[in-house]
């Protein structure tokens, strides 16, 4: 955008002034604008929806259309015991798939930080769990867990991790288990964000704090990890908000199961919809959801840096 | 002394290798599944004796599964290249220019991810349908746009934010305007996070579910997981055909990956910027 | 050429069917039956979409709640209730009135009996049975004589059952288990646990409409069914695994029983199992009251929704009747839900004689009571999680009976 030096008439150039800081100002809204419409577009409408739905006395076996309800699904909600034991599984089970993903992925990501055509294609090839779809996983990994010929149910047998059956078959390691798996699907993408923020440290920085003798563990915690913390947070907000709606994995493995040791709010919001019948229900319970998560990230943002 | 760097050199790559054998392993043990006939799979222990491509026959014979192929990167890509754009300079100004309403809308955008597939599925399906938009790919791109639209707009923030701003007021003490600057400055600098948010938006679109199966229902408009569904026959089940799918779902964004990793390694800052 | 503007202008009605099958037998099959119908029928064409099985709830609630239904479906059988419960369903009295007017006979009394407690509801027909399937005892007969049993004389009743299967298991020394049964959240789980507990005589719903489980008939079914895994005569994963796994184990041999259906004998034909001489079919055991067998299958439903009601009635009857449904069923390979049909060829003759002969036997879950609408939300594991319990040693017979009726009363108090 070259600057226009136009006439000495300090009338014009004022003019010209005023209709660059009018565009300057209307800059900011307009770069936001094609994001915001669309993040709206698809978002506000189903917010309202879930709202107005969330007031409604709607049970589908009982009544083909919604009545008013006021806040009946809210009340329900509240004495719900098997939705906040749910709740708070999907707590453990997100915090737990977040916390795999930093810890496989920003580690990986440190070791194919390099130049080599071989960390360059196992770049590409990491992402080979978080493309396959949750189906295939699902039955890989029972096949690789299954109490007979399973390989990795032996070598946890032989840890003493496991007894004769399968981990699937008690509560608290099938979801251990389950978290596991979720962290190592979703680790690749960590991989990715953390190499994309690693690539931008120039490489002098190292060096000259290499020449200051600093070593490598210092190297890491004062030059690679400011850099890359930010990224850690979001990305960990990111996947932590994709890890709590997640339904696919926990139905596929163990259907919520062995008793409900593995139903997270993903499998109560689905099983409210589609096979009790109950959507304002499962309404009310996306809006408390929504509430709670946003708090949550919140407060994990205030862990991000300033620079 | 040159060896030494070398030896180094090599033995990360084997240690790379190593790393990238284990954490695919459940990956590798689906691929393997997928050349063997069914009853190998379950009883006839990890080391294959017979191969077959039967069930990659029996996909592509599957009627409609290419077409499903083609449907769904028409979707990914179109969703992976509206999504950075739309995103790049929505978040160049949430990073870079003050101005009213700036972190509520930051915020805001955040909190639409928030809400699950499952609630927005019903208003979703009522407007679109009013629109006259069902079964088409278009209703499902504008649907999956904003999927990953707000991550994009987060992640690519963050990754601006992590750019010095000395580089670009140098740029706009030269003449450049701020769009100017984010262009020819920011851009090349963030490469990498681009292909990542990129790649990031594909892959959430390749395989959506739940919203395409609320809005497509005619064959030639279904996209790869729908088609995939159709392989789970509750009687006749077949494992090799399952792993054979799913194979071919993960195979193309792998490619596709391979070849933009290039961009990837991009976007090293020549000659520093202290000093 | 006038003709030809003058037909193409005649107005064409559009029925559209959901078909809930991907299999290309059945797929060709559906057309088939639509091409025949369309001949007799030319100003009706029927738009068939290909909605599979494990998602048709999902389109279908979707669809109730945002529109979009189509104006005939297939529907599973125990989901009916549900539907007409929410509205949704148009009953098909007068169709089959006029049909039995046109044709002769009556379509209602060639229904299987235990299907018409899944969709004769309220006083009115509101589906027209498509097809029917039940569970057999599927037994191998080498392993029958290894442990020393008669390879004629296959268990006739639960507990003979859960002996034989632990003999077998020992006697195998460790190469296969007696038994394919399944303790997990699987539908598979309860399709074969309510022949034990009906054939005990436990009954769902009890006199006073609530949960009738909490009887010592339904404790005795229970205990004596996982007793089979307590014994390990099934795999050890059994509360974790679901159907398919252990009816893929059956076909490679690793077990000695199987409660399966009638494609079982199909497939172990084409597996060309070394064993597949050796195999035997019997009728599901039965209990102390008596053998009940599970009863599977869909019918057509006409939904409310639907713009060309006539139309869609009138292909509704034509594919569920008749020549068209005795060529279908032969083509897709099921029992037809017409017992005058299912009692002639191919299903005289074995494999499907024995499963026809037990549909006599076939009871729904809620037997001897009408479908309730919340039994699609009860079978997806509300009995399960019982037997689950009990075979993971989580909780006791009793206990875990008592929290299964809790449930089913809370849900039925809704």
């Amino acid at each position: 955008m070259a600057i226009a030096i136009g006439s000495s008439d300090t009338a014009q150039r004022s003019n010209e002034r005023s209709t660059r800081a009018n565009l300057d100002r209307m800059l900011p809204y307009g770069l936001i604008a094609p994001a915001v419409f669309v993040a709206f577009a698809i978002a506000v409408v189903p917010m309202g929806y879930a709202i107005w739905l969330s007031l409604q006395d709607w049970y589908l076996l009982r009544r083909p259309t919604p009545i008013w309800g006021g806040l009946i699904n809210y009340i329900q909600l509240f004495h719900d015991a098997s939705l906040w034991a749910a709740f708070g599984r999907t707590w453990i089970w997100t915090i737990g798939t977040v916390f795999v993903e930093l810890f496989l992925g920003v580690p990986i990501a440190l070791l194919f930080n390099r130049e080599s055509a071989v960390s360059r294609t196992a770049s590409a090839l990491i992402l080979l769990p978080w493309v396959t779809p949750f189906v295939v996983l699902g039955f890989g990994w029972r096949f690789l867990l299954d109490g007979d010929v399973g390989p990795i149910q032996g070598i946890l047998k032989m840890l003493g991790i496991s007894g004769t059956g399968s981990v699937l078959n008690d509560p608290v390691r099938a979801l251990i288990a389950i978290i596991m798996i979720s962290g190592w699907k979703g680790m690749p993408f960590m991989v990715i964000a953390v190499l994309a923020a690693l690539k931008s440290i120039p490489k002098d920085i190292y060096e000259a704090a290499e020449v200051d003798g600093a070593g490598a563990f210092r190297r890491f915690y004062h030059v690679t990890l400011p850099a890359i913390w930010n990224t850690m947070l979001t990305v960990g907000i990111v996947l932590g908000i994709l890890a709590f709606y997640s339904f696919d994995l926990p139905w596929i493995m163990t259907r919520g199961g062995p008793q409900a040791a593995t139903t997270i709010v993903g499998i109560t919001m689905y099983k409210a919809v589609f096979q009790e019948l109950r959507p304002a229900y499962a309404a009310a319970i996306s809006v408390v959801m929504l509430v709670l998560l946003f708090v949550a990230s919140i407060l994990v943002l205030r862990l991000r840096r300033k620079d | 002394m040159k060896r030494l760097p070398m030896l180094r050199d090599v033995g990360l790559d084997v240690l790379t290798l190593c790393i990238l054998f284990i954490v695919l392993l459940p990956i590798l043990w689906v691929v393997v599944a997928s050349v063997r006939p069914d009853s190998d799979i379950a009883s006839g222990g990890w080391i294959p004796q017979r191969f077959t491509i039967q069930h990659y026959q029996e996909i592509m014979a599957f009627p409609g599964f290419l077409v499903a192929l083609k449907n769904s990167l028409i979707v990914g890509i179109t969703v992976a290249v509206i999504t950075t754009t739309m995103a790049v300079p929505a978040a160049y100004a949430l990073s870079r220019l003050s101005f009213r309403g700036r972190n509520f809308v930051a915020l805001v955008i955040l909190g639409t991810q928030m809400l699950p597939s499952v609630a927005v599925l019903v208003p979703l399906v009522v407007i679109i349908r009013q629109i006259g938009l069902s079964n088409t790919l278009t209703a499902l791109i504008f649907t999956h746009l904003s999927l990953g639209m707000p991550i994009a707009v987060w992640m690519l923030r963050g990754y601006i934010d992590g750019v010095p701003r000395e580089l670009e007021e140098a740029a706009l003490i030269d003449g450049c305007g701020r769009i100017g600057a984010m262009v020819r400055v920011v851009l090349p600098l963030i490469r990498p996070a681009i292909v990542a948010v990129g790649t990031f938006a594909f892959v959430l679109s390749w395989g959506e579910f739940i919203l395409a199966l609320a809005l497509i229902s005619k064959a030639d408009t279904k996209t790869l997981p729908l088609a995939l569904q159709g392989l789970f026959d509750p009687y006749s089940f077949s494992w090799g055909r399952v792993m054979a799918g799913g194979t071919i779902i993960a195979l193309p964004t792998i490619i596709l990956f391979l070849v933009f990793r290039k961009q990837l390694v991009g976007g090293l800052l020549a000659g520093g910027v202290k000093g | 050429m006038a003709v030809r503007v003058l037909r193409l202008l005649a107005a064409e009605t559009h029925v559209v069917f959901w078909q809930f099958s991907t299999r290309d037998a059945d797929v060709a099959a559906w057309k088939n039956a639509i091409a025949q119908f369309e001949k007799v029928n030319p100003e009706i064409k029927v738009d068939m979409e290909i909605v599979p099985w494990a998602d048709q709830q999902q389109r279908l609630v979707s669809a109730l709640s945002a529109g979009g239904l189509p104006d005939v479906s297939m529907l599973g059988n125990n989901v009916v209730a549900q539907f007409v419960a929410a509205g949704s369903l148009t009953p098909v009295d007068d169709y089959f009135a006029s049909y039995n007017k046109e044709h002769g006979g009556d379509v209602a009394a060639d229904v299987w009996p235990g299907d018409k407690g899944y969709y004769y509801l309220g006083g009115h027909w509101w589906a027209s049975p498509v097809c029917v399937e039940t569970r057999a005892l599927y037994y191998r007969k080498d392993l029958f004589r290894q442990a020393g049993l008669d390879p004629d004389n296959p268990p006739g009743t639960w507990e003979q059952l859960a002996a034989d299967a632990d003999k077998i298991t020992k006697a195998s020394k460790g190469t296969a288990y007696g038994i394919a049964l399944s303790a997990s959240l699987d539908y598979y789980t309860v399709q074969n646990f309510m022949s034990a507990y009906l054939g005990y005589g436990a009954r769902m719903i009890g006199e006073n409409g609530k949960c009738g489980f909490n009887t010592p008939e339904f404790k005795a079914a229970l205990t004596v069914y996982v007793s089979m895994y307590k014994n390990h005569s099934t795999h050890p994963d059994a509360p974790s695994m679901n159907g398919d796994t252990l009816r893929r184990g059956f076909r490679d041999g690793k077990y000695a029983m199987i409660l399966a259906d009638a494609g079982l004998y199909g497939d172990l034909k084409s597996d060309n199992a070394p064993f597949f001489k050796d195999i035997g079919i019997a009728m599901v055991p039965a209990g102390p009251k008596g053998r009940a067998a599970f009863l599977g299958g869909w019918p057509l439903v006409l939904w409310n929704a639907s713009e060309h009601k006539e139309a869609a009635a009138k292909w509704i009857m034509f594919v569920t009747h008749g020549d068209a449904l005795r060529s279908l069923a032969n083509a897709a390979n099921f029992i037809p839900g017409a017992v005058s049909i299912a009692k002639g060829p191919p299903w005289n003759s074995a494999p499907y004689a024995l499963f026809v002969d037990q549909l006599k036997d076939a009871r729904p879950y809620q037997y001897p009571g009408e479908a309730i609408p919340q039994m699609g939300q009860l079978e997806v594991d509300t009995i399960q999680k019982a037997v689950q319990a009990v075979a993971l040693g989580q909780q006791s017979v009793d206990a875990a009976t008592a929290q299964l009726c809790a449930a089913i009363d809370e849900v039925l108090a809704r």
